[in-house]
């Protein structure tokens, strides 16, 4: 095909189509003449328009988008000139001492230029030459006015100007350091860059025009145009233009309008402070804070604060009246307006929109609002402070904009030192869940060798009574098929009263084995009543200094502490411990026990700093004279790791609970509670560095030792399950968590006294989840149940009550319902006010 | 920077009266506001849905001039020029695209292959760009009738008084481009 036969072909189908489509074969035999080439163009042009293509309607943007972008950005990118015409009256060769190599764009006020420089240095440049119409000689002088402090700024975020001058035609222009790269908001949309990545690119702009500041110059006209981003050795490197050459074109005659005599608009409008708006020569330092106010604005939201549509634009009084009046929505709020954009909005910064939302609220609300105040003297003072604000969102630390409220501090200090916060639920679980298990059969094989021959006796009666009361209880034909241990435990203790008349030792040493028994079944109110009992009868007999009575004591402190009844469980173990202390010395094994669990109690009430204290001068003790392999001494390595852990030292913890761990299974086996303890603190390490599929492994094996060995109900396992549904979940297995916590929460809501810190840890833990995933309908009466029950156990200033609390306040805050925050937030503010015990330091 | 309306509206009647430098002021001030508009655009526009060529030129105008009554043969001018820019736009995109493939060869892209990406009723870009360059080899002024109308949306008296044909013309030339077309994307190998 070529254009005499294409020309030919069009000429003989538009005759033919109005011929009778009955003659049309005959037509095109004449017409095309024996020519077969012809006739099958004419035929399939024929044919085409039979059947029309309708499909000649749009064309879709994401397939250009790029090259959209590249078209917007125009000026100095340089693919997408202005084709076509070349008026070579418009192209100048040279300009001064340049060589014009091509032309770059249209700017705001000119035309911006390629050129080369030979002298004095040879470097490739960029000319931007003012259009007609502006008067050459004021804006020449002003800027010669400026030239000096120009020359001064050294700033590798700043775009020099070089030079400046007059062409042959009398028309201003300036010579600028050539930056090639689009607006920095096309290259973070274009790179899909997240908010740390776009905060960091803007912090960057930021200083350099902190920088200018100092040399004394204001760059007045600050929008994506002016601030150019190209990637250099795979880093991002913006670049502000135009420095000082706002200034110079400003034109004089009174007031500054917004409009030029021409009724040309001066400035884009979107970018202009208030101040500018309104005229006059009044502008400071604050003036580019606004406008990087609405860079950031539009950094984050893909729009700017102030939508100004095309008939706002053409009267100034409209137009100044939207500036210095209309009050933008908050960054977050924009968000949820924009509809359909929303999605792409957010895909541009590489995440999902519900994170997007999520991710700006508060702090990056109130910096911008803060930097785009209508009154300047609200605003940031200086650029530094709104770029200090910004490094300190991005520290965690609090921002200054941020109403200082005290609970806002406190939060801040908290997610600092704690690391995440669901994982703390989990933590602090943990550490109850600790005490359980611990020293039982230890204590139990050291009471053994305590005891001399003397008391062979008691030891037998206690045995027979286990082997063959129990035993017999546990009978089928007294309980029926239903046996367990409890149930038989239980019968056997209805048994005691009035067994043991006369005897009150041997009750007592019945009662004590009874007591760890009911501990260990996790019956906390009949070991209490046992262990009271033993207590008071070695009290009576013994005196409160004996051995035996200290047993009952550090046994009935066990209980205190699992009730969450930590003060008076921390008074029985510090008995104790004094008590051991003067029979046995620090030596022995029975004193370092009471010592540690003394230690625990306390960091139980969160004294973090007497724990820590307490809990090396334990390990020290165990590791000099028990050895490494004690199940003492992993017991106590294993709670520093847990106390570390709780005050945000995850790094510290780590080496501990590994070597808890590996020891507990070489000396215990794998089976052991202690064991098993070791094996959750590993896990949850795991999770907080990130090992998630580890964890998860690690956990859904101990679950399994946890549920054959202990029960499926016992409040180890109980808390194990958490830990596995809080690895599930990382895991993205959001089913698999849900029935587990659920299950758990269940069997503990059952089994164990209301508003236990386990039972209200699974509430918390739960209610995270479902905040996590947005189901604010189930997340809410969970939080509040949990904050109950720890309020009524625990007391309302306790720090695993506040803790809920701020997880309650956050999803108050992302549903929008400031106002229900707010009574929380008082109680978090009054818990800080009283000097922040509650939080580890580890400054 | 912003032009006012009174300053394009000068251009635009001068433009309209034939003056030939009219039409080259026209230009940046068109691709200026074209910018602005798309930019917008885009911003507005998820992935989901198709950003009208036509709208682009349309709003482009109706910011630039507003209520202002212009004489539809100005109008045509802009139109025109947005239609260049639009096309520029379609050039670099294919360029872009050609330089992944590889050794950046020209393969024919009928309209058949290109129906099965993205929505399914839009011609695919490349098709389209390539349809336009071969037609602007064999007639270059209904290539030109083509990008007006497609692109730019302009109705044919507005093609015919930038062109400076007759309407009829203009008609007829349409017919047989949009024919001719169709056969070539769809695979036609003798038109």
């Amino acid at each position: 095909m070529n254009p005499e036969l294409h020309q030919r072909a069009k000429q003989i189908f538009l005759e033919v189509c109005d011929v009778a489509p009955t003659a049309r074969a005959i037509f095109l035999d004449e017409q095309c003449a024996g020519d077969s080439v012809l006739r099958a163009a004419v035929e399939a042009l024929l044919a085409s328009d039979s059947d029309p293509i309708h499909q000649l309607k749009s064309i879709d943007a994401p397939a250009i988008r790029s090259q959209l972008e590249e078209f917007i950005a125009g000026a100095q990118s340089g693919s997408a000139s202005t084709p076509g015409v070349s008026d070579p009256q418009a192209d100048p060769e040279r300009i001064g001492p340049y060589r014009i190599r091509r032309r770059l764009g249209e700017g705001g006020f000119g035309t911006v230029y390629e050129a080369a420089q030979s002298d004095p240095v040879r470097r490739t440049v960029a000319i931007k030459v003012v259009k007609l119409g502006m008067d050459t000689r004021q804006v020449i002088a002003r800027f010669e006015a400026e030239r000096q402090a120009l020359a001064m700024m050294d700033h590798p975020n700043i775009a020099r100007v070089l030079d400046a001058g007059t062409t042959e035609a009398g028309r201003p222009y300036f010579v600028m350091e050539l930056v090639s790269g689009p607006p920095i908001t096309q290259y973070c949309d274009a790179h899909k860059l997240g908010l740390k990545a776009r905060l960091e690119l803007f912090a960057s702009v930021c200083q350099a025009v902190q920088h200018a500041h100092q040399k004394g110059i204001i760059h007045r006209d600050i929008k994506p145009t002016n601030v150019l981003v190209s990637t250099r050795e795979g880093r991002a490197v913006p670049k502000v233009i135009d420095f000082g050459i706002a200034r110079a074109m400003d034109t004089e005659a009174g007031a500054q309008s917004l409009f030029t005599q021409q009724g040309q608009l001066v400035g884009t409008p979107e970018y202009m402070s208030p101040e500018q708006a309104v005229g006059g020569w009044d502008i400071d330092t604050r003036t580019d804070v606004y406008s990087l106010g609405v860079l950031l604005y539009e950094l984050l939201t893909g729009t700017t604060p102030l939508q100004l549509d095309s008939t706002r634009r053409r009267h100034p009084s409209d137009l100044q009246r939207a500036i210095c009046d209309v009050d933008p929505p908050a960054p977050s709020a924009r968000l949820k307006t924009l509809g359909d954009s929303r999605e792409q909005t957010a895909s541009n910064r590489g995440m999902s929109a519900d994170s997007l939302q999520r991710l700006i609220r508060s702090d990056l609300d109130w910096i911008v609002i803060k930097a785009l105040e209508k009154d300047r003297s609200r605003r940031y003072e200086t650029v530094n402070g709104l770029v200090q604000d910004v490094i300190r969102y991005l520290s965690d630390e609090p921002v200054i904009a941020r109403p200082p409220t005290a609970s806002y501090r406190f939060r801040k200090f908290a997610r600092r030192h704690r690391g995440p916060l669901m994982a703390g639920v989990a933590m602090f679980a943990l550490l109850v869940g600790g005490i359980v298990g611990t020293t039982v059969g230890l204590v139990r094989s050291q009471e053994a060798e305590a005891r001399a021959q003397t008391e062979a006796e008691i030891a037998r009666a206690v045995n027979n009574f286990l082997n063959d009361d129990l035993l017999a209880a546990a009978a089928p034909d007294r309980l029926g098929n239903d046996v367990s241990m409890r149930r038989a435990v239980e019968l056997a203790s209805e048994e005691i009263t009035g067994r043991f008349n006369g005897k009150p030792e041997v009750e007592a040493a019945v009662r004590l084995t009874l007591g760890r028994t009911f501990r260990e079944l996790a019956d906390l109110n009949r070991a209490k009543e046992q262990l009271e009992r033993c207590r008071s009868l070695r009290m009576e007999t013994l005196g409160g200094q004996h051995a035996d009575t200290l047993e009952a004591t550090h046994e009935l402190g066990h209980v205190y502490v699992q009730l969450d009844r930590n003060p008076e469980g921390e008074a029985l173990f510090r008995e104790a411990h004094e008590g051991r202390m003067r029979i046995f010395g620090e030596q022995h094994r029975a004193t370092i026990s009471s010592l540690y669990e003394l230690s625990v109690a306390i960091g139980e009430q969160a004294r973090y700093h007497e724990t820590e204290e307490l809990m090396m001068r334990a390990l020290h003790a165990c590791r000099r004279h028990l050895g490494a392999t004690d199940p003492l001494t992993l017991t106590v390595i294993r709670g520093v790791g847990v106390l570390h852990s709780t005050m945000g030292q995850i790094e510290k913890a780590g080496p501990y609970y590994d070597e808890a761990y590996q020891s507990a299974l070489k000396a215990l086996g794998p089976e052991h509670p202690t064991t098993l303890l070791s094996l959750r603190d590993v896990a949850v390490y795991y999770g907080l560095t990130g090992r998630n599929r580890d964890a998860d492994s690690l956990l859904t094996q101990g679950l399994a030792v946890s549920k054959r060995v202990r029960g499926e109900e016992h409040p180890a396992t109980l808390t194990l399950m958490a830990s596995v549904a809080m690895a599930r979940f990382r895991l993205g297995r959001d089913d698999e968590a849900e029935i587990l916590y659920k299950n758990a929460l269940a069997a503990a809501e059952r089994t164990m006294p209301p508003g236990h810190t386990v039972t209200t840890g699974l509430q918390a833990a739960l209610a995270g989840m479902y905040a996590h995933q947005e189901r604010f309908e189930l997340a809410e009466p969970l939080f509040l149940a949990s904050i109950e029950g720890r309020e009524r156990n625990l007391g309302p200033l306790h720090p695993l009550t506040l803790q809920v609390i701020s997880q309650l306040v956050s999803h108050y805050r992302t549903t929008n319902q400031a106002d229900r925050a707010a009574p929380w937030i008082e109680r978090l503010g009054t818990a800080e006010d009283q000097g922040d015990r509650s939080v580890g330091h580890s400054d | 920077m912003e032009h006012s309306p009174q300053a394009v509206t000068r251009v635009l009647i001068r433009a309209g009266e034939g003056h030939k430098s009219a039409v080259a002021e026209l230009m940046p001030m068109v691709y200026d506001e074209l910018r602005r508009v798309a930019g917008d655009m885009l911003r507005r526009q998820s992935s989901g849905h198709t950003l009208q060529s036509t709208a682009l030129v349309h709003e482009a105008f109706l910011r630039l001039v507003g209520q202002t009554e212009v004489q539809w043969e100005s109008r045509a001018h802009f139109f025109a020029v947005g239609a260049m820019a639009m096309r520029q736009i379609l050039a670099n995109h294919a360029r872009a695209k050609r330089a992944e493939k590889r050794g950046g060869e020209r393969e024919r892209v009928t309209l058949s292959e290109a129906i099965d990406v993205g929505h399914g009723a839009d011609i695919d870009l490349l098709a389209l760009h390539d349809a336009l360059e071969r037609l602007g080899e064999l007639d270059e002024r209904q290539c030109k009738i083509v990008e007006q109308r497609f692109l730019a949306g302009m109705t044919n008296p507005e093609i015919a008084h930038v062109l400076g044909i007759s309407t009829k013309t203009v008609e007829r030339e349409w017919r047989a481009a949009r024919a001719w077309l169709g056969a070539y994307l769809r695979g036609s190998e003798v038109v």
